[in-house]
């Protein structure tokens, strides 16, 4: 990525090649995990009794609330860990709609990326930026997640490990996903 | 003719069924966690941008998530608060609500 830039209406972010390829595979591989693609029949309703129903009607154990997935757990936090029965109940009224704002996010920017230039440009809209920096920021969870990065001394570790380790690509890219996000920062 | 509000167990029971007493409660907080994950930038918009604080009020609180590990980012009643740390898991900041001390 060469940077960021203000525009008129938004923000310009110039890509070098791969790289508008490698954020979409990503965010694809985001919304496969958060459960976006198997889900879509109820997601598009408009019906709140439907997605009501969409939401209690599945058994707890399937759901991502009970997940083990450690990148599940942290885009969907604990709300109130001392009390693990209103924990839950929290999680059973957020968790749906959660769950579809995460992948709409995810969605608006796979379509900015669609319209990326020949030259590696990416115009993003004014009202586009807070899903661009929440969705870059739900793949850092995740890429951390998949590292283990879970305080300091183990976010030294995943920023020191050996070229032929498989998490030292992992760490580049969370690294640039960074670079990115630090960017869009700078140029709102 | 009846009095209003003549019955108090009648209000009661309706204050309960209303939960009038958790819309009244403002004795709930948003603690946000630190993690080594989020930028420090990323941490001060969202709390610029989401509660509409100052950005020396925002950077004070990043940076008392980041030095000791936590911050009451806000106040007010259960409802409220629920929202609030709602909207942080969006953000995807590691937020809980709790009981204020």
């Amino acid at each position: 990525m060469r940077g960021c830039e203000r525009t008129a209406d938004g923000v310009l972010v110039r890509f070098d090649d791969p790289e508008p390829g490698l954020l979409g595979d990503l965010i694809g591989q985001l919304i496969a995990l958060i459960g976006g693609e198997t889900r879509t029949v109820g997601t598009n309703s408009k019906d709140p009794f439907e997605r009501w129903e969409r939401d209690f009607s599945s058994d707890p154990e399937d759901e991502l609330f009970e997940d083990d997935d450690p990148a599940v757990r942290r885009l969907f936090p604990n709300a109130i860990p001392h009390d693990p029965e209103k924990s839950d109940e929290f999680r059973r009224f957020t968790m749906g709609a959660q769950r579809d704002t995460k992948v709409a996010d995810a969605k608006i920017v796979l379509e900015d990326l669609a319209g990326v230039t020949r030259g590696g440009s990416c115009q993003i809209a004014d009202e586009n930026l807070s899903a661009w920096l929440k969705t870059l920021n739900a793949l850092r969870l995740t890429l951390a997640a998949r590292q283990g990065i879970t305080d300091e001394l183990s976010a030294q570790e995943a920023a020191e490990r050996p070229d032929h380790d498989p998490r030292a690509g992992l760490f580049l890219v969370y690294s640039w996903l960074g670079w990115v996000q630090e960017s869009l920062l700078e140029a709102l | 003719m009846t009095a209003s509000g003549s019955d108090s167990r009648g209000n009661t029971a309706l204050a309960e069924q209303l939960g009038a007493e958790s819309l009244t409660d403002a004795g709930w907080v948003t603690v946000v966690w630190d993690d080594p994950v989020n930028l420090m930038s990323y941490v001060t918009h969202v709390f610029s941008s989401y509660f509409g604080y100052h950005r020396e009020k925002a950077e004070k609180l990043m940076l008392q998530v980041h030095n000791e590990g936590k911050s009451v980012v806000s106040q007010g009643t259960r409802e409220a608060m629920e929202r609030d740390v709602n909207a942080m898991h969006e953000f995807g900041l590691w937020a809980t609500l709790d009981r204020a001390e």
